[in-house]
């Protein structure tokens, strides 16, 4: 089950690799957020391929891809979808919003207003929607990748700290380094790669995997380690708002379907470590000072990693 | 449920419950085994020193240890202490005074101290703590067994055990990680000043206070004879006897600055022959005061600058043909009632004084008094002791010759050409100048010097017998230091209408600029230390209060200003990590990682609490950082985590990890 659970894997990847070149370390932990049953925020300049990550990673699995291109003038129904009068019928029919899928694509998700921002924030943390009074279950898996450019200010609204803390980790792609670069320039000479990328794998194969990644061992020192580092973030006087248990939660999954990745069956303190900048660091708040002293929150988890003892 | 809060973590490395097995680092052994090679050199009996040695090396090959606390190691140490404290009983004072007592306590002392060092080089340890308890007891053999201050193994046995003991307190440093090291750095540097700073202030206060602590160190080890009173490089009271009176070391008497001419610095003469003996003693002579002025005769000419470094003989030595002398110190300056034999000035060192030379090498001055008549008497006194046998070869010598310049210079020659220099000789029965002269022994320079005297006597030429020091070792230019072995003895003849003249008997291979023994590159270089040093001192002493205080504020300042900018660089970089507890792994999984910790922390390689043990060995570097098998400790590691975070109740695999630790220690 393990050798299959790897190929799975490995080709979801080679799929998205195929696509974007030199990114093996980002198309992971990704693909760590998709088996951990989470969602993922892409942060970049623009032109680093972030939609066309998403957008392969949609089409790699076998499964309803939605794309909303979240615009200034968006409404909330325009992303849950609304009921709409049939005067035919005399009734209201219920039009399902592109959330109603597997994968969706949150392109730009800073740019519309945070009333409509909040639309998303049941969806991605109960996986359902409600629209006038009725709750409604969005398909599983359900997976959403969204984009934002985290250096433009204008036409833009920062993401709010509940938004934020339902994704699941937050990757930052960066420029490709110089031969693939070039590899890319030449890929795309005729046509896009992305045209030519298939689905390899159905969303029961997804579920079946994210069913696989909970049932990996997390030994309890380790959780107690985990939650050290929580609590770290809580004390640590430099930020307003420390990591949530569900903060807690994203990172103890993540950490199990890294595990699960590297071919073991248990969870080890260097899966902890290593998922820790990418799943806490975009939840968490400076103060003011913090803030306007140049200081980043991947710099603060990483002080605080150095300041716990590991388990062994 | 596993236990928590019982396992604990903190800088130096990782304590369990169960102890691992620790070596100490290198350092501390070698302090160690520095302090037991001083017991076995000062104290009598060296086999238990060496035996203790011997065990403890051994130590540090064998993996064998002794638990803490256990009974069995308490029996093993009331049996070893019983031993010595046998040992001490079994060899009792000849008189039991207190001071022998006193001085049993201080072996016994040394003994169990000794017998606790082998006691704790074998015991299984928590890591880091039980190493300055080591060093604490490598100290204390050290210095018990220092207490007799043997002046020929304590100059460098200090410097060896102070080096050892720096680099063992610097073995045990704490080590949080890189982080912690880089802003450690300065103070690792003052760290050592401080000790070098320590110890040569123990070394110069040993070597400084060395007559003290020998009176002192000599009272509890009666065994030892006290008979070696005798003065530094000199002898007060010239015995012909088997060796030179004067004690030959290395020890810095003089230092003479300025082209000299004469290399021999005259101390003090004297005039009576008896027995084998010059005499008057220097200590029985009578001193009258002088004002300096009174030996000015002259104050332009050469000039010598002489210091002259050691506490005893108080005496001034400078060439017989001086104009002037100036002393640049307050105190009573003495010259012997016996006609300008010797100057004395009272006086600890250093004391400078500066002395014109006469433009002739005739020139009688202020130190060239003539005889009077009770002294030409003397001058001229051959005893009864001296055989007839030697009148005649006086006689033979003066051939006839009616020039007493001429037959002073045939004396001169005979000695030279007829007789030998050597250390050491056989007075023989009788008179020993009567011996030395008839039957052409080889003998020192103060026989030399005797039968000179004698010689001349018979010749009716006054004359008289000169101790002082042959300055020839150059320490720069127009710079000789003068030391213990460069004692002389001469004679001087009074010629009638020229003056006192010298005479050297001592053939040119027993003079002291051929046959004393250059100092070693050590010596050399603890001696300009210590001048430094001196020179320190003495610029410090002539501060007023106000400028002690200035420059107490000023050094004060400078330390805190570099202490308070090197916190502020170090706050952003100093990690302070936070102790806790967490779930503990069953028993053997603590085991072995304990033993794990003590395997790294003994390639020096210790992980710090911060880290996992692949991030650690990955940072460490090389393919095989200080000595450890990478791929082995990696796959140790691997199985490890798996068994600890994965299938805690496999104990086929916890058998395999004890058995690549047993690969990984080799």
């Amino acid at each position: 089950m393990s050798t299959q659970f790897a190929a799975t894997v490995q080709k979801i990847e080679d799929n998205l690799g195929s696509v974007i070149r030199g990114k093996a370390e980002s198309i992971r932990l990704v693909m760590i957020s998709l088996l951990a049953g989470g969602h993922t925020l892409l942060e970049d300049a623009p032109g680093t391929g972030k939609t066309t990550l998403a957008k392969s990673l949609a089409r790699s699995v076998d499964g309803v891809f939605r794309r909303i291109q979240f615009t200034p003038d968006l409404l909330p129904a325009d992303i849950t979808g609304g009921n709409i009068y049939n005067p035919k019928e005399g009734s209201f029919d219920f039009r399902p919003g592109p959330v109603f899928s597997n994968v969706l694509l949150a392109d730009e998700i800073n740019r519309t207003s945070p009333r409509t921002q909040s639309a998303l924030l049941e969806v991605m943390s109960e996986n359902q929607v409600t629209v006038d009074g009725k709750a409604l279950t969005l398909p599983q898996p359900f997976f959403v990748i969204a984009t934002q450019n985290p250096n433009e200010y204008h036409g833009t609204y920062p993401l709010p700290e509940a938004q934020l803390d339902r994704f699941t980790l937050s990757v930052t792609l960066g420029y490709p380094d110089t031969s693939h670069e070039v590899e890319m320039l030449f890929s795309q000479n005729e046509r896009h790669p992305f045209t030519k990328l298939k689905s390899v794998v159905s969303c029961q194969e997804v579920i079946d995997l994210q069913e696989q990644v909970k049932a990996v061992r997390f030994d309890r020192a380790i959780a107690e380690y985990l939650v050290r580092l929580v609590e770290g973030t809580r004390k640590e006087p430099r930020l307003r708002l420390g990591i949530s248990p569900r903060g807690s939660l994203a990172l103890y999954r993540t950490a199990q379907a890294r595990a699960r990745v590297a071919g073991r069956d248990h969870v080890l303190p260097e899966d902890v470590r290593a998922l820790a900048v990418p799943v806490l660091a975009h939840r968490m708040m400076l103060d003011t000072k913090a803030k306007y002293g140049g200081v980043r929150t991947q710099q603060l988890v990483e002080e605080i990693i150095g300041k716990i003892a590991v388990p062994r | 449920m596993a236990a928590t809060g019982e396992t604990a973590f903190w800088i130096r490395g990782v304590a369990s419950s169960k102890e691992a097995l620790a070596r100490p680092p290198w350092p501390v052994t070698l302090s160690a085994l520095i302090a037991l090679l001083t017991m076995a050199l000062t104290r009598r009996d060296a086999v238990l020193p060496v035996l203790a040695a011997i065990s403890i090396i051994f130590s540090q090959l064998s993996s064998a240890r002794l638990k803490p606390g256990s009974l069995k190691t308490w029996i093993l140490r009331l049996l070893i202490y019983t031993g010595a404290s046998l040992v001490v009983m079994a060899n009792p004072p000849p008189v039991a005074t207190t001071a022998a007592v006193a001085g049993q306590l201080i072996d016994l002392v040394m003994l169990l101290g000794m017998a606790e060092l082998v006691v704790q080089f074998w015991q299984r340890a928590l890591l880091g703590g039980t190493n300055a308890v080591l060093i604490l007891l490598t100290g204390f053999v050290f210095v018990t067994a220092s207490k007799s201050f043997v002046q020929r193994f304590m100059p460098w046995m200090t410097p060896l055990y102070v080096t050892a003991l720096i680099f063992a307190l610097h073995s045990i440093r704490p080590r949080a990680g890189k982080v912690r090291q880089s802003s450690m750095a300065w103070m690792r540097v003052l760290l050592i000043l401080l000790a070098l700073s320590i110890g040569f202030s123990s070394a110069t206060f040993i070597y400084r206070y060395k007559k003290k602590i020998d009176r002192t160190g000599f009272e509890f080890v009666p065994a030892i004879q006290q008979a070696a009173q005798k003065t530094v490089g000199f002898s007060s009271s010239p015995v012909l006897g088997e060796v030179q009176s004067a004690e030959k070391s290395m020890t810095r008497i003089l230092r003479v600055e300025g082209l000299n001419q004469y290399p021999r610095l005259r101390g003090i003469a004297f005039y009576d022959y008896v027995s084998g003996r010059w005499d008057p003693p220097a200590e029985n002579r009578g001193y009258e005061a002088l004002a300096t002025g009174e030996l000015n005769v002259k104050t332009l000419g050469p000039r010598l600058t002489i210091t002259r470094l050691c506490e005893e003989p108080q005496l001034l030595f400078l060439p017989l043909h001086s104009a002037g002398l100036q002393i640049m110190q307050d105190g009573s300056l003495q010259r012997d009632t016996r006609g300008g034999s010797a100057l004395l000035f009272r006086a600890p060192p250093p004391l400078v004084y500066s002395v014109v030379l006469s433009d002739t090498p005739r020139y009688q001055g202020p130190l060239c008094i003539a005889p009077d008549e009770l002294t030409m008497l003397h001058c001229k006194d051959v005893p009864d002791t001296i055989y007839p046998e030697v009148w005649q070869l006086a006689k033979q010598i003066a051939g006839g010759e009616r020039n007493p310049l001429k037959k002073v210079a045939a004396v001169e020659d005979y000695l030279q050409k007829n007789n030998a220099y050597s250390i050491t000789t056989d007075p023989g029965a009788g008179d020993p100048v009567s011996n030395f002269l008839l039957q052409k022994k080889a003998a020192h320079c103060e026989y030399f010097a005797s039968a000179a005297v004698i010689l001349l006597r018979c010749m009716n030429i006054p004359s008289r017998y000169v101790t002082g020091f042959y300055a020839h070792e150059s320490a720069g230019a127009r710079v000789k230091i003068v030391r213990a072995q460069d004692a002389h003895a001469w004679a001087e003849a009074w010629i009638e209408a020229t003056g006192w003249v010298t005479l050297d008997g001592t053939p040119p291979l027993g003079r002291p600029d051929v046959s004393s023994e250059p100092p070693g590159f050590w010596r050399k270089s603890a001696e300009w230390i210590m001048d430094t040093a001196n020179s320190v001192l003495n610029a410090l002493s002539s501060l007023s209060p106000w400028q002690y205080a200035g420059l107490s504020a000023v050094t004060v300042a400078a330390i805190a200003a570099l202490f308070m900018r090197q916190r502020r660089a170090a706050k952003g970089k100093t990690v302070t990590i936070v102790r806790t507890a967490y779930t503990r792994p069953g028993e053997d999984l603590g085991e072995l990682a304990a033993h794990f910790d003590g395997i790294l922390y003994r390639k020096q390689i210790p992980c710090p609490p911060n880290m996992t043990w692949h991030e650690h060995l990955a940072a460490a570097g090389g393919p095989a950082p200080r000595g450890l098998d990478l791929e082995q400790a990696r796959a140790f590691l691997n199985l490890y985590n798996d068994v600890r975070f994965g299938r805690p109740d496999d104990s086929a695999a916890i058998e395999r990890l004890r058995a690549m630790l047993k690969v990984l220690e080799r």
